[in-house]
């Protein structure tokens, strides 16, 4: 099979100096699913950014179809049938599907009238058995429904090369099931499809190639037949091994430190998006919520927290009713929140590390004045407690990496001893020693006596911390399983109504 | 006055405001707000009545409101469009602008008469108030159905996706903006001509453009619910003169508008909130929960 | 990059100008004027008067801007104060010894001023409703009520126009220039060292973090809105006491809440700074009332203020731009 895309040599190196991108050549050819593993951080991304012109590179040529381009905007990239679907699939929520699909066509250049795009989708749609409605409003899609919308537009674009980031990430066990057969499927037609996982399974199931990144280089590129799991993980961790953090015996206790009772939750369009869910977190218990995003998790988290209100139910802390309560309240009875974005919901962005860390003691400490120097002794303690590599307390958040504006965030919701824990995705984006760190310090906290609850998309991550699990699946909670955890009964329950 | 009488008086009285409030409502759909319609109206009316007090053409009084407005709104596209500043502080800035400029422009006017509009014979409404009603259909049809307002909706609702698929978002936007900044200038010149016999005084537009503004809400964004909006304010207006006879002080009827649209707008947010409804354009409530 | 920040400067300075050619004074006179009032003691005097009111609303705004809460309601508040003021003094049959009169207008002030500012943020915390367009409504509502009051109950003599309150209760400079360090003063510290200081800075910049770690927004909202009202308040107090002294109908209100709005932003958002940034463009407006002898109205004083604040707010955007790495 010949080259259809060629990366040559392509340099990026990020404005606060992380280099994403050293030496990369990779060639994809027409006809394969060619997989792109590594962990995150590896540079997956930037590289896919690269070949679809999200992002010029420092230094580096890409071929096509043997002869130099050179991308200005992703409109030329576009132009040659080159298209990158996002890890989030990302849609303007307000327009139809067919509005959404017609205005990359347009910019494709392709243009067509609305009736031509619906008629081309609804057939796209039933020939690959995506399932797609072109007049639905792109607000009403779940995740999974909203990546089957971008493999439809790449279809319907008649893409030489797909770009597929990560886009596993949202799925139910099903759903992926049936992506991969789409991306054969699109292969046998003679496109070239670029997977990015960082899941070896997945990318030993449905690639014919492997290339292995690691720390922005190109480690290795294998063949379907030779690649052996043993192999992949050497390559993409190099010496290092990730352990998972091992689960103390003991489980459950007895006080309850989190209780909802058929908790109703609208969502931000006036939907039910949590429907009569109950569950309980124990003392000493960490506490799994699988389930792919979209599908009730955040307001749940919210309402635990307290920045929703529930319209019926009831949601007691410590065997307190708490349903009309405020966060102040809650956290005056220790609880701690960890949520999915870390600046401007976790941390207040453009602000110091220190006032990060007083904002958040402020109010509950009391006083009339604010005590500067023992709040920047406290920012110092986390600091170097949580090993967070920061030049000076005074530096603003932003400046810190993803990975240590989570050890702050998490050294300053637990350090102080929480009696609940709420997180939702906590390690989502950070590469696996980060990743394995948080798991471990979620798992302490439960040791210490506290009561955790992970929200995760990451199934394997809630079965290797969790002692017990509610999967969440159209705003119902499903569950609870118990471990030994049945991966099937589990990954089933996604997928119920 | 009897009811038909009244309901035309609203008619002419809601047409600034329409102007103003499909040019606002053209400018959020792009993803912005701009607080700077008093400015711009103010402005409009100046230009419009220095305009047609020294070519005694109709058409170039209009088309000189428009301008200037669209002159003034330059600054806004350069400080937030292009520059990226406050939008909030910059509209504020706008009207404090505008207002000052419409004093000077005005100023050489000195008072005189200058085109007037009036009523198409037999019909009852002038040219502008029939050309504002066609607006609101016209503006639909390009919003739902066609490419350009997809595209307008796909800049106001996420930018940046906006810009990743190729849209040139600052042609966009700067577009929305000066096209509001026109419609708001017209508004402002439709206020000296037909009004005033196209005389120009100090305030003469004074707090039409917020209630506009308002209405740009309480029509949900759509073109014809801001048309609906409009019309109820243009009542309003109307029915003023008729307050006093009911023995309330002729000084407390001009707070009348502002009460009602006040507290329209109150029960607009809490009925939105009960919903749970997020604005088409989410330019004015963030994700703030309560 | 530092290149194209001063570029925003210049482009402010030929803004002025323009706007200055376009008035019958042309930008000779309109730099002559102002060379005037900073080389006479008595204008740089009254520039103090007039600063009154504007730093009074600035203050207040500056610590609502960075709590988030957009308010444009001094301007309605600054009447409002001068309204209750005047009662205080003219119109409520109280006989008080002049410094116990002007204490009492300054508290009425201040208290008239807080509930109005109490409606704005009441509104928004409880009802969500924006408090842009709200207290922008209430501007004119107070307005049309002043109107009311000065042409029908409170109307003396021939003209629409109030009493005039007695010298004894006029301020002098200095009193209105201790009146405003004084709360300039408070509100720094408030913002820099105080819990309600360090709240107000995270609900501005991240109002779902704010909320989340404890601190109760809603609450905030209302002590932010009250403060803010108060001073603007007290502003409309300084203004009657200090300039004014006596009210007449009006088409439009006098537009010293606005400037606050100007200044705020000017300053930062700091209120020390404020204060400076009030008293410069209070010897605008006195430039403008010499000016306006030459048949130059006086709200040019207001495009040339905005084009200033546009200045400076461009220049400090494209200074902390490149200052990025």
């Amino acid at each position: 099979m010949e080259a259809v895309l060629r990366a040559e040599d392509i340099h990026v190196t990020y404005p606060n100096g992380v280099r994403a991108n050293v030496g990369v050549t990779l060639e994809v050819r027409g006809g394969e699913v060619l997989g792109l593993l590594g962990e995150n951080g590896a540079g997956k991304t930037t590289l896919v950014k690269v070949l679809s012109g999200l992002l010029r590179p420092d230094k580096g040529r890409i071929i096509y179809m043997g002869r130099e381009v050179v991308f200005n905007t992703p409109r030329d990239a576009l132009r040659l049938g080159i298209i990158l679907a996002p890890q989030t699939p990302r849609l303007f929520p307000g327009l139809t599907v067919a509005e959404d699909v017609g205005l990359t066509m347009r910019l494709a250049g392709r243009g067509m009238g609305l009736q031509e795009v619906r008629r081309r989708l609804r057939e796209i749609s039933r020939e690959y058995g995506l399932g797609v409605d072109p007049d639905a409003r792109v607000w009403r899609l779940s995740m999974g429904e909203r990546q089957r919308v971008n493999l439809a537009k790449i279809i319907m674009l008649d893409a030489r090369v797909a770009l597929l980031d990560e886009p596993t990430t949202h799925l139910t066990p099903m759903e992926r099931r049936s992506l991969v057969q789409v991306m054969r499927r699109m292969a046998s037609e003679g496109r070239a499809v670029v997977f990015i996982t960082h899941r070896i399974g997945e990318a030993l199931e449905a690639c014919d190639r492997i290339a292995v990144m690691r720390k922005g280089r190109l480690v290795g590129v294998v063949e379907r037949g030779e690649a052996s799991r043993e192999q992949l993980l050497r390559m993409m961790f190099g010496d290092y091994t990730p352990s998972k953090p091992s689960r103390r015996s003991g489980g459950p206790g007895a006080g309850r430190v989190l209780e909802l009772v058929e908790v109703w939750v609208r969502g931000p369009h006036g939907t039910w998006a949590v429907r009569g869910a109950s569950m309980s977190v124990e003392e000493g218990c960490v506490v799994g919520v699988a389930g792919v995003a979209g599908n009730g998790q955040r307001e749940l988290f919210e309402t635990v927290v307290g920045l929703r209100r529930p319209v019926r139910g009831r949601v007691l802390l410590m065997g307190v009713d708490v349903t009309r309560a405020p966060p102040l309240a809650r956290r005056r009875m220790g609880m701690a929140v960890i949520p999915e974005e870390r600046l401007g919901w976790g941390l207040v962005p453009g602000r110091s590390i220190v006032f990060n860390i007083a904002f958040a003691h402020a109010w509950l400490d009391g006083g009339f004045m604010v005590d500067w120097q023992s709040y920047r002794r406290l920012a110092e303690e986390i600091v170097s407690a949580m090993k967070v590599k920061a030049r000076s307390v005074e530096d603003p958040v932003d400046s810190l990496s993803g990975g240590n504006m989570q050890r702050l965030l998490l050294g300053r919701e637990l350090l102080r001893g929480a009696r609940l824990v709420a997180a939702m995705n906590p390690t989502a984006g950070l590469d696996a020693r980060t990743a394995e760190a948080v798991d471990s310090m979620l798992v302490e906290a439960a040791s210490r006596g506290a009561g955790v609850l992970v929200f995760s998309e990451d199934l394997d991550e809630l079965m290797t911390i969790s002692d017990k699990i509610y999967v969440m699946s159209r705003g119902r909670l499903h569950g609870p399983f118990m471990r030994p955890f049945d991966y099937k009964a589990v990954a089933a329950a996604m997928t119920a109504g | 006055m009897n009811p038909a009488a009244i309901m035309l008086t609203g008619l002419s009285e809601a047409t600034p405001l329409l102007l103003a409030a499909l040019g606002e409502m053209i400018v959020e759909r792009s993803g912005r707000v701009n607080l700077g319609v008093e400015g711009m109206m103010a402005v409009g009316a100046a230009a419009a009545a220095y305009a047609g007090v020294y070519t005694g053409s109709l058409a170039a009084s209009l088309a000189f409101g428009a301008l200037a407005a669209c002159l003034l709104a330059l600054v806004y596209v350069v400080a937030v469009v292009i520059l990226g500043l406050d939008q909030i502080v910059v509209g504020l800035i706008l009207v404090f602008m505008g207002k000052g400029l419409a004093d000077i422009i005005g100023s050489w006017a000195g008072g005189a008469p200058g085109t007037p509009l009036t009523p198409i014979p037999g019909l009852g409404i002038d040219l502008v108030e029939t050309a504002s009603l066609a607006l609101p259909p016209i503006l639909w049809l390009i919003l739902y159905h066609s490419w350009l307002g997809v595209e307008l909706r796909a800049v106001g609702e996420d930018e940046e996706e906006a810009a990743a698929r190729g849209i040139n978002v600052r042609l966009v936007r700067g577009l929305a903006v000066l096209v509001g900044a026109a419609l708001a200038g017209i508004g402002g010149a439709y206020v000296a001509d037909a009004f005033h016999y196209g005389r120009w005084f100090s305030g003469v537009t004074e707090g039409l453009g917020w209630i506009a503004i308002a209405d740009v809400i309480l029509g949900y964004w759509h073109p014809l619910g801001v048309l609906a909006a409009c019309y109820l304010t243009g009542l309003l207006f109307a029915v003023k003169p008729l307050l006093p006879v009911l023995g309330v002080p002729a000084e407390l009827v001009d707070a009348a508008p502002y009460l009602a649209v006040l507290a329209a707008q109150v029960v607009a947010t809490v009925i939105c909130r009960r919903l749970g409804l997020t604005p088409p354009a989410s330019v004015w409530w963030g994700e703030l929960t309560g | 990059m530092k290149a194209s920040a001063a570029l925003a400067l210049l482009a402010g300075l030929v803004g002025i100008v323009v706007v200055a050619a376009m008035t019958p004074a042309g930008p000779a006179g309109l730099f002559s004027a102002l060379a005037t009032v900073y080389t006479r003691p008595d204008l740089l005097a009254t520039a103090v008067l007039y600063a009154g009111p504007i730093a009074a609303s600035a203050v207040g705004l500056a610590v609502a801007y960075r709590a988030g809460f957009l308010t444009i309601g001094s301007e309605g508040q600054v009447l409002l104060g001068a309204l209750a003021s005047m009662w205080v003094i003219g119109y409520s049959g109280l006989r008080l010894p002049p410094v116990l009169a002007v204490a009492s207008a300054l508290l009425l002030a201040l208290v008239a001023g807080l509930l109005l500012g109490l409606v704005v943020g009441v509104l928004r915390a409880w009802l969500g409703v924006n408090e842009t367009l709200s207290s922008l409504m209430l501007n004119y509502i107070v307005l049309a009520y002043a109107n009311y009051l000065i042409a029908g109950p409170w109307r003396v003599g021939a003209f629409t126009e109030t009493k005039s309150i007695p010298p004894s209760c006029s301020l002098a400079w200095p009193v209105v220039l201790a009146c405003l360090l004084a709360m300039a003063v408070v509100l720094e510290v408030l913002v820099r060292r105080t819990r309600l200081g360090l709240a107000v800075e995270a609900l501005g910049a991240a109002p779902r973090a704010a909320e989340t770690y404890s601190l109760p927004s809603r609450r905030l909202y209302l002590y932010v809105s009250a403060l803010q009202g108060a001073t603007a308040g007290v502003g409309g107090a300084l203004m009657l006491m200090g300039f004014q002294r006596v009210l007449t109908a009006m088409s439009v209100s006098p537009g010293y809440g606005y400037m606050g709005i100007l200044v705020a932003w000017m300053a930062l958002l700091s209120p020390l700074a404020s204060l400076l940034a009030s008293y410069f463009f209070s010897t605008l407006i006195v430039a403008g009332y010499i000016l306006q002898s030459y048949r130059v109205p006086f709200n040019t004083v207001l495009v040339i203020q905005s084009i200033i604040v546009l200045a400076v707010l461009a220049y400090v955007m494209i200074g902390r731009r490149s200052r990025r790495p």
